[in-house]
């Protein structure tokens, strides 16, 4: 690529940041579009929690605020009808609106490009379009709160047939209509994102960026990628039949023989309930690890980079997740294993399932692994990277649980499965994101956000998540199903309810702790300290540029000559070596940056 | 020695941890969580494996946390230190991968014979209970062969509750007449969902008898030679809800105060002027005082997301002696279903799916 290419950055304010095709912008664009949306799906979290704690009392101050929407009556309580819509509506919004877009929109959009060299993803075009369709999905999603009859009600998983049937009062509503056509939306995004990100990490690689000497944080996003473009558009597919089941009277998902409400389903029937279950999952199975590979490699970048040690295992950290990406097209299946399928299957997707737990126990061993006989800095990020390390183990250990079908079956839609998914993608994924934004946010916004907040944020909701989630395995060992407004209408959850009331409590402290972080991102901002271009003495890429990062990134392309985790090398002057330092001593690592046995 | 020192500074998280991680896991590892497990046929299998699976997750546990969190205490940055250059360890990897691929493995092919047990080894024959279900928004139907042992004949018993005999293997059949429902039986352990335009089966075989206790007010699991040996009300007894603040002291929840609505205590108080009690197989009235139990049910539940009146989808399983459900099955049977509920089952199985109604 050469320099004399180099455009000057639009001067418009509409093409600077409307219409950007800047990667660094799209990225933005992405993180506060999902910022708004994780304080509407916490907010959510919290009104959920109060019902679950306080059944049927009035949530205070906020109530009447709200009173307006479907699911909270003139009192201020939240309705057992609307409590349905607030679950679903939480799922969807946390794992579509939030993690993905932070992810993938934001991390992804925003590093990928600084991670290979290049001065914007290969179709930076295409980027603006895919962020263009994930905001008129969110504004859909966002209107669908307020339509007549309120948002969707079948879950995140909109099983068949509840929510694609119509008749009023047994079935969903207009909610669902627009919930199919804002995921429609969101898919294409995806796809879309997901394209580009492949096309640029294969293409665009700095000249000596072997895939050897890819940070850990870009091969999870080129994995990732793939996971969209191969999962996505089967999703894609499932939401087009089950619109036309909604809008034209198809029957796909719906046999013969139903009656909502005591009356004809009105559909010619013939369809099978459970294929929706087989497809949706098809591909979020997969989704579920979209929302935590680039976790993964965040994680791995931040504990290297502060442990001022190689990442352990370089090449098994890749392998894993590979792995992971293969073995997670085959494990769907355990998602369904009371779902009436036949008995041969629950087996066989256990034995897939079993097995898929094995690159996670990988690469956690290496990431301890990379920690022993290291000298660690313990600075924000790094504890976000820690915390990180120690609840995603709990949340796949919690799996194997799971994973044991005839286990299974009483812990199944329990509370128990709750808990495992948070401590993975709350506990695990959000803690790499926020790490991720101690880390990089110098990179973003030119200025250090304030340590000792950022501190004081990552120890509190560490104390506050696990106060919150943890005891919800217990719950589940009680069989407290999970999705019900009443807890307090069953004779045998009665003793387990005073827990209820402590994780409502502990909830609310994690909610709270959010807003220090919310604070500190905007303070920040405007009056966080300058940042010099590599604060935290790393060796990736975009620590050679200046900060923030000007329009074009690199005013010369790079030349790599190590891999990314080049620290405290033997003889060298200082405890780093950045990708492109030309010094390639007798010491600098094996030339393709990959483990050996030392 | 200095290792020591550098401990020392992270003691306080060690012994916090050092209290707190015990404690977790001792109360995840408690049996007092889970529900009393009444299903004789493979309930003891089930929560046996969640055991093994605990176990062994709890050593895992420790030892990675562990490792975490004596690298963060032992390995903290030091001037004049650096980190220990290294890429790897190609022995340590191919460890950390074999072992638990073992034990991963060993862990799949034990519990395949407990699922076959569960969902693919079905008991036959002339003892077996069997049982149709018929899920709806929002409640369940339950139907009975009666007498003639067929389904979809005029002598079949209808009823809202779930009642089956001890120690005798039953078999459910379920269906739905709209969307996805899920039977949920905590105290056995037995979730299925039932799904419209499927016909799915669940067994188990419930060892002992739900009663209620009078004098401790609380619910009892009897055996039946326990159940047969005691004195047992089977009528004139009231099941009552009270609040309460905590349901160890039973302690009077007051009314005015917050937002708590209290917990729900409950109890058995006599109503009407005797009690008809069982004892060794007979059935006598009697007076209120010579109870030593009520009968009690248990909770079924519906555990999956089945539309807006979801939360209040529930029933009651009646776990009894022989007799009494045969003569409770003669006495519904004569009843027979209203049109509408016979319309239902009509639907669904004895027109909607006939072979249904087979075994
Ligand atoms: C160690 C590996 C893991 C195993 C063995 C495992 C196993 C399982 C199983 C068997 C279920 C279904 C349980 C049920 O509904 O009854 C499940 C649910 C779930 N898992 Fe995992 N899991 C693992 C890791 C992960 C990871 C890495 C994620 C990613 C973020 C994840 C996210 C989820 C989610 C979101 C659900 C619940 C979906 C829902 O029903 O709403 N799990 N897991
Ligand atoms: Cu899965
Ligand atoms: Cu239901």
């Amino acid at each position: 690529m050469s320099n004399d290419h180099i455009h000057p950055p639009p001067s418009s304010f509409f093409y600077k940041y409307i219409w950007s095709t800047d990667h660094k912008v799209i990225g933005k664009q992405y993180l506060f579009t999902a910022f708004f949306f994780l304080l509407v799906g916490g907010l959510m979290a919290m009104l959920m929690r109060w019902q679950l704690a306080y059944p049927g009392s009035p949530v205070p101050v906020l109530g009447k605020m709200l009173s307006a929407l479907a699911f909270i009556d003139d009192d201020g309580r939240v309705t057992e009808e609307g409590f349905n819509q607030l679950v679903t509506m939480h799922g969807t919004i946390m794992i579509f609106f939030v993690v993905i877009p932070i992810l993938v929109g934001a991390f992804g959009n925003f590093l990928i490009p600084l991670h290979v060299g290049a001065r914007d993803v290969a179709f930076p075009v295409l980027n603006a379009l895919s962020y263009w369709l994930f905001l008129p999905a969110s504004v859909l999603i966002f209107a669908s709160l307020f339509v007549e009859g309120g948002p969707a009600q079948a879950g995140w998983t909109s099983y068949a047939p509840l929510a694609d049937l119509t008749q009023t009062g047994f079935s969903a509503g207009h909610g669902q209509t627009l919930w199919l056509l804002a995921l429609f939306l969101v898919g294409w995004a995806s796809i879309l994102g997901g394209f580009n990100f492949l096309t640029t990490i294969i293409k665009l690689r700095a000249p000596g960026l072997g895939w050897g000497r890819l940070p850990l944080v870009t091969w999870a996003q080129f994995i990732t990628a793939v996971f969209q473009l191969l999962a996505t558009p089967v999703l894609a597919a499932a939401l087009c039949l089950m619109l036309v089941d909604r809008l034209l009277g198809t029957s796909f998902f719906i046999p013969e023989h139903v009656y909502p409400g005591d009356v004809a389903s009105g559909r010619s029937g013939g369809g099978v309930v459970l294929m929706w279950q087989h497809i949706f999952w098809f591909y979020s199975h997969p989704a579920v690890y979209i929302l935590v590979l680039p976790g993964m490699g965040i994680a791995s970048d931040l504990i290297s980079t502060f442990a001022r040690k190689p990442i352990f295992g370089y090449k098994a950290m890749v392998a894993s997740m590979a792995s992971i990406m293969g073995l997670g097209f085959i494990v769907w299946g355990h998602h369904m294993f009371v779902s009436g399928m036949q008995p041969v299957m629950g087996k066989t997707f256990m034995i897939s399932t079993m097995l898929i737990a094995l690159p996670s126990g990988v690469k956690v061993f290496n990431w301890l692994g990379t920690l022993w006989g290291s000298s660690i800095r313990f600075t924000a990020p790094m504890l976000c990277g820690l915390s990180f390390l120690s609840m995603f183990i709990i949340g796949g250990l919690s799996g194997l649980f799971m994973a044991a079908t005839p286990v299974d079956i009483f812990i199944h839609d329990t509370y128990y499965i709750v808990a495992h998914f948070h401590y993975i993608v709350f506990g695990g994924t959000l803690f790499a994101v926020f790490g991720g934004f101690y880390f990089w946010f110098p990179k973003m916004f030119g200025r250090m956000m304030h340590e000792g907040l950022a501190k004081l944020h990552c120890a509190l909701t560490f104390v506050g998540f696990n106060l919150a989630f943890f005891p919800m395995h217990f719950l589940g060992e009680a069989g407290h199903m999970r999705r019900i407004s009443t807890p307090t209408e069953y004779e045998w959850l009665m003793p387990v309810q005073p827990m209820n009331v402590f994780i409502s409590h502990s909830a609310f402290l994690l909610g709270a702790a959010q807003l220090i972080f919310l604070f500190n991102f905007f303070w920040s901002w405007v009056a966080g300290r300058r940042a010099e271009p590599n604060p935290w003495q790393s060796n990736t890429l975009e620590w050679t540029t200046p900060s923030p990062i000007p329009y074009y990134n690199f005013d010369k392309v790079p030349t790599v000559h190590h891999g990314p985790y080049e620290y405290s090398t033997a003889g060298a002057e200082t405890d780093w070596t950045p990708q492109d330092r030309p010094d390639a001593g007798p010491a600098a690592g094996p030339a393709a940056g990959a483990g050996k046995g030392h | 020695m200095h290792c020591l020192s550098r401990i020392r500074s992270g003691l306080p998280l060690l012994v916090t941890l050092a209290v707190a991680l015990p404690w977790g896991a001792a109360e995840a590892a408690e049996w007092g969580w889970l529900p009393p497990n009444i299903n004789s046929a493979y309930g003891d299998e089930v929560d046996d494996l969640y055991l093994v699976i605990m176990y062994l997750v709890l050593v895992m546990f420790a030892l990675t946390e562990g490792a975490l969190l004596v690298s963060c205490l032992l390995f903290r940055r030091r001037e004049g230190h650096r980190a220990r250059y290294s890429h790897g360890n190609l022995r340590a990897e191919l460890f950390w991968s074999v072992v638990p691929a073992i034990i991963l493995v060993w862990l799949a092919l034990v519990q395949t014979d407990t699922w076959a047990k569960v969902r693919e080894r079905f008991p036959t024959g002339p003892e077996v209970y069997r049982v149709q279900a018929l899920a709806e928004q929002f409640s369940w139907n339950f139907r009975y062969p009666g007498t003639d042992g067929q389904f979809g004949t005029a002598d079949d018993a209808y009823d809202g509750t779930l009642v089956v005999p001890v120690r005798t293997p039953v078999v459910i059949t379920l269906a739905s007449k709209d969307v996805i429902h899920s039977l949920f039986l905590p105290h056995l352990r037995v979730k299925q969902d039932t799904v419209p335009g499927l016909r799915i089966k669940v067994w188990f075989e419930a060892g002992r008898v739900p009663c209620w206790d009078l004098t401790r007010q609380e619910l009892a699991l009897l055996d039946p030679e326990d159940m047969d040996a005691a004195r047992v009300a089977v009528e004139g007894f009231a099941f009552q809800e009270t609040r309460v603040v905590d349901l160890e002291s039973r302690e009077p929840w007051d009314e005015g105060k917050g937002l708590w609505k209290g917990l729900k205590a409950f109890a058995y108080a006599p109503a009407g002027a005797a009690a008809r009690i069982r004892h060794r197989g007979a059935t006598a009235d009697g007076a209120h005082g010579e109870a030593q139990y009520a009968l009690h049910s248990l909770d079924v539940a519906c555990a999956e997301l089945c539309g807006l009146g979801h939360f209040r989808m529930k029933s009651r399983l009646f776990i009894w002696p022989r007799d009494m459900v045969d003569a409770w099955m003669a006495a519904k049977a004569a009843q027979g279903a209203d049109r509408q509920l016979a319309k239902k089952w009509r639907r669904i199985y004895d027109e909607g799916h006939p072979h249904w109604n087979q075994d």
